[in-house]
């Protein structure tokens, strides 16, 4: 490495910059991303998988069995196909069938499990599983291209790689479930395993290994019907098929009820574009591949197709910039004094949040010597920060309240119909968070805490009654009701990314914005918003294969050809 | 049935609060719970019979080292007194009166940072560094509804090796009957469904043949 060591690093974004919804719903992929860390891990550490088992009829009926060595630990990702109606098939959480259902499972399991999965896993949430069990899955096919692609393949041809493109998966999950959800394993079980703590690691490998199911079932399905006719698809054909993913309002509170582990996502993505843009002189090598980033997202984002209306347009916005930015990238710029810095402070000043956002991406990809380490910080013991400190005095509270929570402080909830419009709660029908209207549904009182702006007015206004000596332990044992906002203050006392300042209550709050940061920090690309409330993406498209990971360490896949 | 953790901390979360526990006491409630669940002490009675007595509501004073009813006659609740034993730097002892539930006070005396016993009536708990060991023939008193006092104090000189116990990882087998009321209790933060909400509150429904 020629690359000059980074001096002190720029100082991080404001948290008030950063967790504004409108910017953590501009955010994209990056190296830091889950499932391009998964990948990372596999490489270095040698990872094997293997199809052991796929007995599936033409019908795509049956049973498929993917082996992993990871680090001296087996995992299996158990596949069951189904006959599924069109009539069922829908990516919503009401669904009761779907194409396919998947296990991973911990270790490899005999016929005796395979017989118990068999019976619970096609039934999902109304399945039991056990701890065996570390993530419970399903996906369903997207019918026009999975039909189109089978269909080539039995005939001999090769599919047509535009439809490939626009479409960019054969079949999507419609959930991932993790973490003790009816009865698989609880998260602390693989808090030990290295190969499998990192946030969402389970998952993410599950996914990888659908995407795997799903190619090798169409060219199986082609088989069944062509026979020795049929073709195989071609290797740079087959990277172009991610996982899709379909995914609504459930994912959201999430982000709000883990406010110490979100810090730590912000926290790492932030570090990695601070050390960056602290970088006095650009070696060769990081030009290139910015370059080559840079180039390849034209691609990249002339595939990402939405029929929503307004992400239509931020994409046509984000396309315009980023020529834009490119522009601006001269040999003069990026030869010079801090160049990551003036491609940021460009961006900043002259770009859409959609390419500000697009920018850190571009920027933090030629460093992960500087920035992959920071994956690694990505994960939190939350019980830690569960505990409230009561030596904490009140006036000190007040005051931590009055710097940290400056944008909650400052809604005006007399307007009502504007700030209190809406309200979060759990339906009865599925188990599933929702969002209602609070002046036109029935069921406020029935209210999920995601009410934080609103609850830190009425704590700020109950701690100004009280003495400002008075320990927070004394207050809250007189004051229970304000126990779950004090314990998030002193959790951004430690986290300044902890919050999103915004309100979540108001009428033009934006569920998806939600939904894509988090899904951003998973690694998806192409996201298509199918309302205000849930999106369909893309995972791994243009990832290497198990077979092609170990020859392989550019990872500029992900911006396509 | 067996259930994970995570079932027991939502499905308590859940319960506690639509018994009508505010948010942040139904946290601890939840927290609490899969403490005792991970060392298979039992927990789902005594939430029951915790939840149906609705004692959080149950207003405590503390002055002199002494948790104490507002009013006279009630019992406290082991969630309200236990949030502010894990709150508090108050020295210890810190005695409770007219403790209700005394084994659900054990996982916050187990939060504190110094070795601790809790005792009320017969029955003595040592804690620390996690673990924990109770004399092996008081199960039966673990489950009483209510102790005159209860009180926590510093324990020096004894050796957690020996009979301790952590947590355990897996599934936790429950009370299915228990379980069943702790479900009623959550029912009550869910939301039933009606037209405008399967309409709009998960988002339009599109064609999904696509």
């Amino acid at each position: 490495m020629t690359q000059a060591p980074a001096s002190a690093e720029a100082p991080l974004r404001p948290a008030d910059t950063v967790m504004r919804l409108d910017r953590l719903g501009s955010f994209h992929q990056t190296r830091l991303s889950f499932l391009r860390s998964l990948l990372r891990r596999m490489r270095a550490k040698q990872w094997s998988i293997m199809r052991q088992r796929f007995d599936i009829d033409a019908a795509g009926v049956g049973t498929a069995i993917y082996s992993v060595n990871a680090e001296g630990r087996r995992y299996s990702l158990v596949a069951f196909g189904h006959r599924l109606a069109p009539e069922k098939r829908t990516d919503r959480v009401i669904a009761e069938e779907w194409d396919a259902t998947f296990v991973l499972y911990d270790g490899a399991p005999d016929e005796a499990s395979l017989e118990r999965l068999r019976a619970n896993v096609p039934l999902q949430e109304a399945g039991r599983c056990l701890a065996s069990e570390l993530i419970l899955a399903r996906a369903n096919r997207s019918v026009r291209l999975f039909d189109q692609v089978v269909a080539a393949l039995a005939a001999g041809h090769q599919p047509d790689a535009a439809a490939i493109d626009a479409t960019g998966y054969l079949m999507r999950t419609t959930a991932v479930y993790g973490n003790g959800k009816f009865g698989i394993a609880d998260r602390d079980l693989i808090r030990d395993r290295p190969e499998l703590n990192a946030p969402f690691r389970a998952e993410m490998l599950t996914v990888y290994l659908i995407r795997c199911f799903t190619l090798d079932l169409v060219e199986h399905l082609a088989a069944l019907i062509g026979g020795a006719r049929a073709a195989r698809l071609e290797a740079t054909l087959r990277r172009r098929f991610g996982v899709g993913n379909a995914t609504g309002l459930g994912m959201a509170p999430f982000l709000v009820k883990h406010p110490a582990l979100i810090d730590r996502w912000i926290s790492a993505r932030e570090t990695a574009l601070a050390r960056v843009r602290s970088i006095r002189n650009a070696d060769k090598r990081s030009i290139a591949v910015f370059r080559e980033a840079l180039a390849r997202s034209h691609h990249l984002l002339a595939n990402w197709n939405t029929d929503d209306l307004q992400q239509q347009r931020r994409v046509a916005q984000l396309r315009e910039d980023l020529v834009t930015f490119e522009r601006f990238a001269s040999e003069a710029v990026l030869s010079g004094d801090r160049p990551f810095e003036a491609l940021y402070r460009f961006a900043e000043s002259s770009l859409s949040l959609e390419c500000q956002e697009y920018a850190v991406t571009l920027i933090i990809e030629p460093h992960g010597q500087l920035v992959d380490g920071l994956a690694d910080e990505m994960g939190i013991e939350e019980r830690i920060s569960f505990r409230i400190d009561g030596s904490w005095k009140c006036g000190a509270v007040k005051r931590l309240v009055e710097e940290r929570y400056d944008y909650a402080l400052s809604v005006d909830f007399a307007d009502t119909e504007q700030q209190l419009a809406r309200f979060w709660y759990v339906s009865e029908e599925k188990l599933e968070p929702r969002l209602g209207e609070r002046f036109k549904e029935e069921g406020a009182e029935r209210e999920q805490p995601l009410t934080i702006a609103r609850d830190i007015q009425s704590f700020i206004h109950a701690l100004g009654e009280t003495s400002a000596d008075t320990y927070l332990a004394t207050f809250l044992l007189a004051r229970p009701e304000h126990r779950h906002i004090a314990r998030r203050v002193l959790i951004a006392a430690r986290h300044r990314y902890s919050e999103i300042h915004d309100n979540l209550l108001s009428a033009v709050m934006r569920p998806i914005d939600i939904l894509r940061c988090k899904l951003a920090f998973f690694g998806a690309t192409r996201f298509d918003p199918r309302s205000d409330k849930w999106l369909r993406i893309t995972l791994f498209q243009g990832a290497p294969f198990p077979d092609e990971l170990h020859a392989e360490d550019s990872e500029l896949w992900v911006y396509g050809e | 049935m067996i259930v994970s953790l995570n079932e027991v901390e939502t499905t308590i979360l859940k319960a506690a609060r639509g018994a009508g526990m505010a948010w942040g006491l139904a946290e601890e409630a939840a927290q609490a719970a899969r403490w005792l669940a991970a060392r298979r002490l039992p927990f789902e009675s005594l939430f029951v019979s915790l939840l149906e007595a609705q004692s959080w509501r149950v207003e405590i004073k503390f002055a002199d080292g002494k948790l104490r009813p507002g009013a006279s006659g009630d019992c406290l609740c082991p969630i309200r007194a236990g949030a502010f034993l894990s709150d508090t730097e108050a020295a210890l002892p810190i005695r409770i009166e007219k403790l209700s539930f005394p084994l659900l006070l054990a996982p916050f005396a187990a939060r504190r940072s110094e070795s601790i016993e809790l005792q009320w009536d017969e029955t003595t708990l040592q804690f620390a560094n996690d673990r924990f060991r109770a004399p092996s023939d008081s199960l039966p008193s673990l489950t009483v509804s209510g102790a005159a006092v209860a009180e926590v104090r510093t324990a020096d000189g004894w050796d957690i090796a020996a009979n301790s116990k952590g947590p355990n990882e897996g599934g936790v087998p429950i009370d299915g009957a228990a379980w069943a009321k702790l479900q009623t209790f959550e029912s009550r933060v869910y939301v039933p469904a009606s037209l405008v909400s399967r309409l709009s509150g998960a988002g339009a429904a599109l064609d999904d043949n696509d």
